[in-house]
């Protein structure tokens, strides 16, 4: 079941093309990333989606109900963080639940607990929001977006300020709701390793412009495809240097060894090649994943912004 | 509209949750309690902050008695002692009685002011007259409230007249010179009024000023009020004949100079003027100070209203509006006013100001219950006067309304306000009016608390009495309730006023700010504009409105503008407010509804 849908959507801000014809969706129990590096359009989307931003052409429809035209609807069926989640600090986490629950209907004390408890804030739910961490902040940011069990959840960076465990355990949360309750999750983050983890689908945007799709798991079937990005360690570096540069591909020497981006299914002929040209090959590392690498060389933005 | 209602007892919830606030509003409440207690604490305090010290003495012989200073002058228990009788100088007629006895001795040593010494003799034997005239009534009469201080200036020339007809045989230039030294006689008048008549009459006249000191003393001795007032009355029938008589001869004077006629016939409007001031003002106040048994001097509601009634019909007798033509010949009337429509307006304004006085006081003086005028120290008039209060409740709205929506950008919650499944414009006004009940509330609760509070600490009583109107008496409730009510209409309009700029500005302090400048500026604005005759444009402003209490309140600022003629209209204010406050909450709506949250 389609949650989201997001069609030819434009966004221009003091005549500043922000967005240009973006189109994206998310089915039901489906996670999607979405990527890109500052200032690509991941928060306007976001604010666009979350009715926020007037939507200047194109639409967006949140289990088929229009944002601009029909928002109250829309968003019974959403639930969100958008930037930092920021709570009334004059109030306890308890009471800024309770506030924004007074905004949706049928929320009972007993769910606001039971989604406490989920958030692992239970000890500190009584105490004054100015005395949180950032990462407890989070926490109640995500609870309030569960408040009214939204089938939609959009997330706006929500692993900023969450330690390790508490970054493992929204993901086991999200992939729960995910797989077992069948909600959606559409989710903006600079942290790539942890869209590898948790995403199914990945969208990556780059000046307001969606400039790729990716399907994780569809990838790892034809392993073939995949890029990665691999060590050569040989007896002659610079000649190995000199031959992937005749493939045109992305190399450099590094670490007494070539580093060089390609498909997994053309190494088999590159070492037979090597071998050919009497170059001793001592070892060749495959690095995990390459994700990162592609969304490099995807980006056009600067590459330093990317950790 | 069930789910709106829990909307906006959240909302209340959630500003009170702002300790600055909270802090702010139970001042507020407190307040309203603690004044009424402090002004009964203040108003129990003993007056008088000279202290215990009493000085040593210093005491002078004059021939005639026996006067003790204290060291420093002025400084109160100054006595004299006359005959053995000690007079202290809280007595009326201290001072009386001590000049006299000064002068008897300084010019018993300075004998060459007189042309003989019999003169001398004469003149201290008419002192000695006064001296025990006056000693009389100080033995009786010791307060300057009191009625009969009044009556010793009545009775002078009675004494004076038995003294003449007493001496009429003494010669008539040594008689003159004393008289002269004296009290100022005028040779003529000595001739016509005292010599130049019959024996029989000069009898008949001693025995009038005997019998006439007899009645005074009668009064003073019984402190007999019924014929203190017959006898204020004969005297002002008598002023009214010898008005009269002055109208007669100015009549006269007219046909012997027909080119002084403007200024004569001036004189003698003045001499009617007072006739009628007599006939229909002095003697029927007198009359309703004998039926209601109202004794002059003492310090009660009565005797204000009387004065009331008094002084307000004086003042209509000389304001009347002059016609068109009059009014061009007057050039400072024409340059007060500028046009004759306006003098008109203002003139009859000041005239149904005195007419609404003489009206609240003739029909307070009718029920037997005093106006709230007339009980400034009472409960009523403490909570009129604390109808001020909604100035702070005001500022305290601005402050609310300024900070309601601003916060929430410069905090962040916007973001997560307005991704709820509600309209933008339901959530803006779940806060608009969420913030305004708060303000009412403590409004409202305050005024009340302090009523009460005057109540527990001036009396219940005063509440029972009614206010009056040109309409009529009304109970207190009904005069003060709208008046309360109304005062509610600058809160919101103050509140809608800052809550618009918090919408634009998003910045809490500035959207404070610009309010509170605004209702300073307008102040010092109105005033430095109304200053010698009112900025009439100013009354079509919101400016005069947003302290619509000061309109209620007597003796305020805005009171004193409107005397000056600024055209307030009350309807049209509050109207004006009303308006601009919907316009406001529109405007913050549009403007709300159509933009980006950029936070």
């Amino acid at each position: 079941m389609e949650l989201l849908r997001v069609n030819n959507l434009t966004k221009i801000i003091k005549k500043k093309k922000i967005l240009d014809k973006i189109s994206l969706h998310v089915n039901s129990g489906e996670i999607v990333g979405f990527l890109g590096p500052n200032g690509a359009g991941k928060t306007t989307t976001i604010k666009l989606i979350m009715g926020l931003f007037r939507i200047t052409e194109g639409e967006i429809s949140i289990c088929g109900h229009d944002v601009a035209s029909d928002f109250e609807n829309a968003m019974k069926h959403v639930g969100g963080i958008v930037e930092n989640p920021d709570l009334y600090k004059r109030m306890t986490g308890r009471e800024n639940l309770e506030y924004f629950a007074s905004m949706h209907e049928g929320v009972t004390k007993e769910s606001i607990d039971g989604i406490v408890e989920l958030v692992k804030m239970s000890d500190r739910i009584d105490d004054k929001v100015k005395t949180y961490s950032l990462g407890m902040c989070q926490r109640i940011g995500i609870a309030q977006a569960l408040l009214h069990n939204p089938k939609l959840l959009v997330l706006d960076e929500p692993t900023n300020g969450l330690d390790p465990i508490g970054i493992k355990e929204l993901r086991d949360m999200l992939k729960y709701l995910s797989k077992e309750v069948g909600v959606g999750v559409f989710i903006s983050s600079h942290l790539l390793s942890e869209m590898e983890l948790m995403c199914d689908r990945i969208y990556i945007i780059d000046n307001g412009v969606i400039i790729g799709e990716k399907s994780i798991h569809q990838e790892e079937e034809s392993v073939d495809d995949v890029i990665y990005q691999y060590t050569f360690v040989t007896s002659n570096n610079m000649k190995t240097l000199e031959y992937f540069k005749e493939l045109q591909a992305n190399c450099e020497i590094a670490n007494g060894g070539v580093n060089v981006i390609m498909k997994r299914g053309e190494i088999p002929n590159i070492i037979a090649k090597l071998v050919q040209e009497n170059i001793l090959i001592y070892a060749v590392n495959q690095k995990h994943r390459s994700l990162e690498q592609d969304f490099i060389s995807m980006t056009t933005g600067s590459k330093t912004q990317i950790r | 509209m069930k789910g709106f209602v829990k909307q906006i007892k959240y909302e209340i919830k959630n500003i009170i949750k702002s300790k600055f606030l909270f802090i702010i509003s139970i001042l507020l409440l407190v307040t309203a309690v603690v004044l009424p207690v402090f002004n009964l604490i203040s108003s129990k305090k003993a007056p008088d902050g000279i202290g215990d010290y009493y000085p040593m003495p210093i005491v002078a012989t004059a021939k005639r008695g026996i006067i003790e200073r204290p060291v420093y002058p002025g400084m109160d228990n100054e006595t004299i002692t006359i005959d053995g009788i000690t007079i202290d100088s809280s007595n009326p007629f201290f001072w009386n009685l001590s000049s006299i006895v000064n002068e008897m001795e300084y010019i018993e040593n300075d004998k060459d002011r007189f042309d003989s010494i019999e003169a001398l003799d004469l003149t201290l034997s008419l002192m000695e007259a006064e001296l025990q005239y006056y000693l009389k009534f100080a033995q009786v009469v010791t307060d300057y409230t009191d009625y009969r201080t009044e009556l010793a200036w009545r009775g002078m020339q009675s004494v004076y007249d038995k003294f003449i007809f007493e001496n009429i045989s003494v010669p008539e230039e040594i008689l003159l010179e004393s008289l002269n030294y004296r009290m100022g006689m005028d040779p003529e008048m000595l001739k016509n009024k005292y010599l130049e008549i019959s024996s029989e009459e000069q009898l008949a006249a001693l025995d009038k000023a005997e019998e006439d000191l007899a009645a005074l003393f009668n009064i003073l001795e019984n402190n007999d009020f019924t014929s203190y007032i017959e006898l204020r009355i004969e005297q002002e029938k008598k002023t009214i004949e010898d008005l009269k008589e002055q109208i007669a001869i100015q009549e006269e004077e007219i046909i012997k100079n027909p080119s002084q006629e403007d200024i004569i016939n001036d004189m003698i409007m003045e001499l009617k003027r007072q006739i009628t001031n007599i006939e229909e003002n002095t003697i029927p106040i007198l009359q309703l100070r004998l039926e209601r048994n109202i004794i002059p001097g003492e310090n009660t509601w009565q005797n204000r209203a009387i004065s009331d009634i008094e002084n307000n019909r004086q003042f209509l007798s000389y304001n009347q509006i002059v016609t068109e033509e009059e009014f061009r010949q007057q050039p400072w009337l024409v340059q007060q006013y500028k046009t004759y429509t306006r003098y008109v307006e203002a003139m009859q304004a000041q005239i149904d100001e005195y007419k609404n006085a003489i009206l609240i006081a003739e029909q307070s003086i009718e029920a037997d219950k005093p106006d709230m005028k007339y009980v400034p120290k009472g409960s009523r008039y403490r909570t009129v006067q604390f109808l001020n209060y909604s100035v702070f409740i005001t500022l305290f709205a601005v402050l609310i309304g300024g900070w309601l929506i601003a916060s929430e950008f410069q905090q962040g919650t916007i973001r997560l306000l307005m991704i709820r499944p509600k309209s933008r414009i339901k959530i803006l006004m779940a806060k608009f009016i969420s913030a305004i009940v708060i303000c009412v509330i403590i409004y409202i609760s305050g005024s009340l608390l302090n009523a009460v509070t005057n109540g527990i600490c001036f009396g219940f009583s005063d509440f029972a009495f009614p206010n009056y109107t040109i309409s009529g008496e009304i109970n207190f409730v009904s005069y003060y309730l709208p008046k309360m009510l109304a005062c509610i209409i600058p809160i919101i309009f103050g509140y809608s006023f800052a809550f618009l700029l918090s919408v634009l500005i998003k910045n809490a302090a500035v959207a404070i700010a610009i309010p509170v400048a605004g209702f300073i500026g307008g102040s010092i604005l109105m005033a430095t504009l109304s200053y010698g005759g009112a900025a009439r444009w100013i009354a079509y402003t919101p400016l005069p409105y947003m302290q619509l209490s000061s309109i209620f309140i007597q003796d305020s600022l805005i009171q004193y503008y409107i005397r000056n003629g600024m055209p307030i209209n009350l309807t049209y204010g509050i109207m004006l407010m009303i308006v601009l406050s919907a316009i406001f909450v529109i405007l913050s709506s549009v403007l709300f509804e159509k933009r980006d949250i950029l936070h």
